[in-house]
């Protein structure tokens, strides 16, 4: 219990510190977002430079010269009503209404794919560790080096160049078909998945290597063991070494990593998802940081930070449950 | 162990194989009808592209993606959709500044007054009647963001369909009136709907006082309100703007029919009169992140966007059926000079370094099909200076071409110096070395312009530098004095070129980077003549000015002046690029061309072309005037 309180403890800090930064570091970032807007504004309604940026900071609904302390204030409170703001863009959007819609879709992209890379992963470095030579360890170093060397958009653009515009397989963006109704329907459904799959199909092929790397080094380490050579020692067949203390015990960091990478995909991949105009929490990320629509930046940030920090919690307390040790020391 | 590995590769090829299945089987679904994105049908393998559903799948926009998308223009629901859906009362051909009757049946001023017939059989896409009284609504609502209500003294409805503007004195003249009138689109606040705030602004405006001070500084309608009045109009607005509707209500021909992130169907509004004629049924929207593929794929029918050169001819070659057609926009790229800084403040060192730069290579690598211009700056659009000023004039008007050696007479002549590194010093043996800023929001075409002008002027005796500078530090870096120079437009308009608009924003925009506070300060120039000139009241003077010599004459002085100060140095007029499938489209402008010039257009060589080809771009007709022309039809 007192583990559990003084892990909630740490990952309540974090939180304040993770709020309060993300508010400071945004507003301390160096230039006006209102300025260019005004400048336009004033030569386009041909008025002057102060009358335009006091209209532009009034319809986007921010005032970078209010004090940054009362700014905070004002931030916190709305926080502990639940309220994250409104976009600075579009009035009728709230922050919360903007994660209801990005976040089921990032969640259902990011945990497909990260449960066909974990169970590839999985495999593949067991395997890896069995097989230290041959053509098959030589092969999956190959994809390994080769996907880490390639950064995820590139790999996104090499898909959407085959499937989409050569062979015409996939569409070009978005989540689902305009044709289809949202709802539990079956057009609707296939039509998530098949939008979905590219997506996937990228963030499978660049987060399996690292996997399948620390599967190996995690498996060769189980393998140089004590337990291990007593295991075989006694003749305990090599099929039940593998499984039960081998691939059993090299898991155990592999699941803590898995529940911090869920964690930290929340915040979905910029660069993947606005290759496929996915509309999931990294696109609205890349969009808002693009259009300096700070309020929705900061919003996003928070969830993606209390995500992660979940995550780690969640990470310690399964730690803790699959190792005894841990909650020992 | 062997076994183990055969057991375990079993296990693995077994799992991938379900999801190569999985991917196949999805793949597959694509051809069951029921992907949005499906193109128009080959007849046969070799025959025509035939698009029976006369369906315009246009490429690029921007739209709130849901939940963010709504009806509300005002309230930043709508985006680029609305330039299919609202219309205004007259829609001006950017580039030629037509003037083309829209809503407005007939029109006539007469003293301060211009009254405005509109069209009796016109209805909103939601089957209510339009009136004048939408119209009126739009203005009032709109009472701080209009830029005609700052020339008028009221809009007054006569009847359903008659609108009557009264013009403040001292009255603006017949030209510009029809061109304020003619400013973006009216019929988006639909009485039936925002009627509640439209009164409650006509009584607030009621206490309003009239306004005696400075008349460059007069408040929309001459009207002063009491500070909680303008909190109550402020309030309104707010208000207004967050009036959320499903989906945009406007006149055009056109009504909104689906959206996601990625798309917008739009159908015919049944209302719009002759709906049924329009050649094009539908409209796809589509946005993606990869417009090249799509365009070497012939993915859509229409695209607004520049490319480098060599990527243009590759998509041209790849589609087989595209066309781009380059066209001139109300903008040049220019260098505007830091005057708050040594030794940019003085005039002659600035007219020297426009003699520096060669623009041909600057044009080359950041905008192919621009237009270079001899002059420094002109505070005019280049491609508009023959309409608006008299030959004769322009003949007096200073040119720079790139001729280094008259540069070096210049400053030498000034006193300037080379030292023994080949770098130039002044009379007071300093010498300087330049910064020149990019905005980094322009992409390659900032900082490759900045780098190529920097390459120059660091050849001719200038160590120079370009920088790529985050869009919102770069003019405040410049007023601090960070940077000498800037890329940025230079002689430009947002939409109608009079020069009257070019000229208001080059005082005031340009002129505050360069450096010259106008409100501190009048900026005296010398004209052709030797007549010095109050630059900012000249161009306020053009406003009123109804006789056509009397206009170019004052014109004329006013670009001279502004080409003999040199704050900038005008690179080159910018060229947009507009492509269309022939594939899907017939009728599309130098139809019988296409083979002479491979597809890649020339510049439009008349006003009737450049017209045909403006059409085409949704940003440059504000209402969907190349569908309602039905010059274009479906193939």
């Amino acid at each position: 219990m007192n583990y559990f309180l003084r892990k909630l403890g740490t990952s309540l800090l974090n939180l304040i510190a993770v709020v309060v930064t993300i508010f400071i570091v945004l507003r301390m970032m160096p230039g006006d977002i209102i300025e260019p807007m005004a400048r336009e504004e004033a030569s386009r309604l041909g008025i002057t430079y102060e009358e335009a940026y006091e209209r532009v900071a009034d319809r986007y609904n921010y005032n970078p010269q209010e004090p940054i302390y009362q700014q905070l204030v004002r931030y916190v409170k709305g926080l502990l009503r639940g309220d994250l703001g409104t976009s600075m863009l579009n009035p009728k959007n709230t922050v919360v209404s903007i994660l209801s819609v990005a976040l089921p879709w990032t969640i259902f992209v990011v945990s497909i794919s990260l449960i066909i890379s974990f169970i590839l992963g999985m495999q593949l470095g067991a395997l890896m560790a069995i097989r230290k030579r041959g053509i098959i360890n030589n092969s999956i170093t190959f994809y390994v080096t080769i996907v880490s060397a390639i950064p995820s958009y590139i790999i996104a653009i090499i898909l959407s160049i085959i499937f989409v515009y050569q062979l015409r397989l996939f569409p070009k963006s978005g989540v689902y078909s305009i044709d289809v109704t949202p709802g539990f329907n079956m057009p609707f459904i296939l039509s998530v998945l098949h939008y979905s799959v590219l997506p996937i199909t990228t963030y499978v092929i660049t987060s399996t290597g690292g996997w399948i790397l620390n599967m190996k080094g995690s498996s060769v380490h189980v393998l140089g063991s004590d337990y291990v050579f007593a295991a075989q020692a006694r003749g305990i067949p090599e099929k039940i070494i593998m499984r039960r203390y081998m691939k059993k015990n090299a898991m155990i960091p592999m699941i803590t990593i898995l529940a911090m990478a869920f964690g930290g995909m929340i915040g979905g991949a910029p660069l993947i998802e606005g290759q496929f105009q996915y509309l999931g929490m990294g696109a609205y990320l890349a969009k808002a940081l693009g259009e300096r629509d700070f309020i929705l930046y900061q919003g996003l940030l928070l969830c993606i930070s209390i995500s992660v920090i979940l995550a780690n919690l969640v990470a310690d307390l399964l730690y803790s449950k699959l190792d005894p040790r841990i909650r020992l020391e | 162990m062997r076994n183990l590995t055969v057991m375990r590769l079993r296990q693995i090829f077994s799992f991938v194989l379900i999801l190569v299945l999985i991917f196949v089987l999805t793949a597959c679904y694509s051809n069951t009808g029921n992907d949005p994105g499906t193109s128009p049908t080959n007849d046969s393998d070799s025959g025509p592209v035939v698009n029976k559903e006369r369906v315009k799948r246009i490429a690029g926009g921007y739209w709130p993606a849901p939940p963010g998308f709504g009806g509300n223009l005002i309230g930043a629901q709508v985006g680029d959709v609305g330039y299919y859906v609202y219309e205004s009362m007259f829609l001006v051909i950017v580039g030629t500044d037509r003037v083309v009757p829209r809503l407005a049946k007939e029109w006539k001023h007469e003293g301060n007054k211009t009254t405005v017939v509109l069209h009796d059989n016109r209805k909103w896409s939601d089957g209510t009647d339009f009136t004048a009284k939408d119209m009126w609504a739009y203005y009032l609502i709109n009472i701080n963001s209009s830029a005609i209500t700052r020339y008028l003294e009221a809009i007054n409805v006569v009847d359903d369909y008659t609108l009557e503007f009264v013009w403040a004195e001292p009255v603006i003249s017949d030209t510009q009136k029809m061109l304020l009138l003619a400013e973006g689109w009216q019929a988006v606040t639909p009485y039936h709907i925002f009627g509640e705030f439209v009164e409650q602004v006509a009584e607030i405006m009621k206490k309003g006082t009239p306004y005696t001070g400075d008349p460059t500084k007069r408040p929309p309608f001459g009207l002063v309100f009491e500070k909680d009045d303008q909190t109550a109009l402020k309030n309104l607005y707010n208000d207004f703007k967050n009036v959320d509707m499903e989906k945009p209500i406007g006149t055009g021909p056109y009504m909104v029919d689906k959206v996601t992130n990625v798309e917008v169907d739009l159908v015919v509004n049944p209302y719009f009169p002759d709906s049924d004629k329009l050649e094009f049924q539908k409209i796809k929207m589509h946005t993606v992140s990869d417009y090249n593929s799509l365009l070497s794929s012939n993915e859509t029918d229409s695209f607004v966007g520049t490319l480098p050169y060599d990527m243009a001819r590759t998509i041209l070659d790849a589609s087989g059926t595209m066309v781009m057609y380059p066209l001139l926009e109300q903008k040049s790229v220019g260098v505007i000079f830091n005057t708050r800084v040594q030794p940019l403040n003085d005039k002659l060192v600035r007219q020297a370094l426009n003699e520096v730069i060669n623009k041909k290579p600057v044009r080359e690598v950041a905008n192919y099909w621009a237009v270079e211009t001899g002059f420094a700056t002109i505070g005019l659009v280049p491609s508009t200076i023959e309409k608006y000023v008299d030959k004769d004039v322009l003949a007096k008007f200073a040119r720079y071409t790139g001729n280094t050696e008259k540069a070096a007479k210049m400053l030498e002549d000034a006193g300037w110096t080379k030292n023994s590194q080949g770098k130039w010093v002044d009379r007071n043996g300093r010498s300087y070395r330049f910064v020149i800023a990019a905005n980094a929001g322009w992409g390659a075409q900032g900082i490759t312009a900045a780098s190529e002008v920097a390459r120059q002027l660091t050849e001719f005796g200038f160590e120079t530098e370009a920088k790529a500078v985050e869009a919102t530090i770069v003019v405040s870096n410049m007023k601090a004095g960070a940077y000498d120079m800037m890329i940025d437009f230079v002689d430009m308009t947002w939409n109608i070129s009079d020069p009257y608009k070019a000229f208001s924003s080059y005082y005031g925009d340009i002129t505050e980077k360069a450096g010259i506070d106008l409100s501190a300060a009048p900026l005296i120039l010398k004209d052709y003549e030797g007549k010095e000139l109050n630059m900012k009241e000249a161009v306020s003077s053009l406003l009123y000015i109804n006789d056509e010599q009397e206009y170019r004459d004052l014109v004329g002085r006013i670009a001279w002046a502004t080409n003999d100060n040199a704050i900038a140095i005008n690179l080159y007029q910018n060229v947009m690029a507009i492509w269309e499938n022939s594939a899907t489209s017939k009728g599309l402008p130098m139809e019988d061309e296409f083979k002479k010039y491979d597809r890649m257009m020339p510049l439009p060589r008349t006003e009737e072309e450049y017209e045909e080809i403006a059409i085409l771009n949704r940003a440059y007709a504000p209402f969907a005037e190349v569908f309602v022309r039905n010059k274009v039809k479906p193939r």
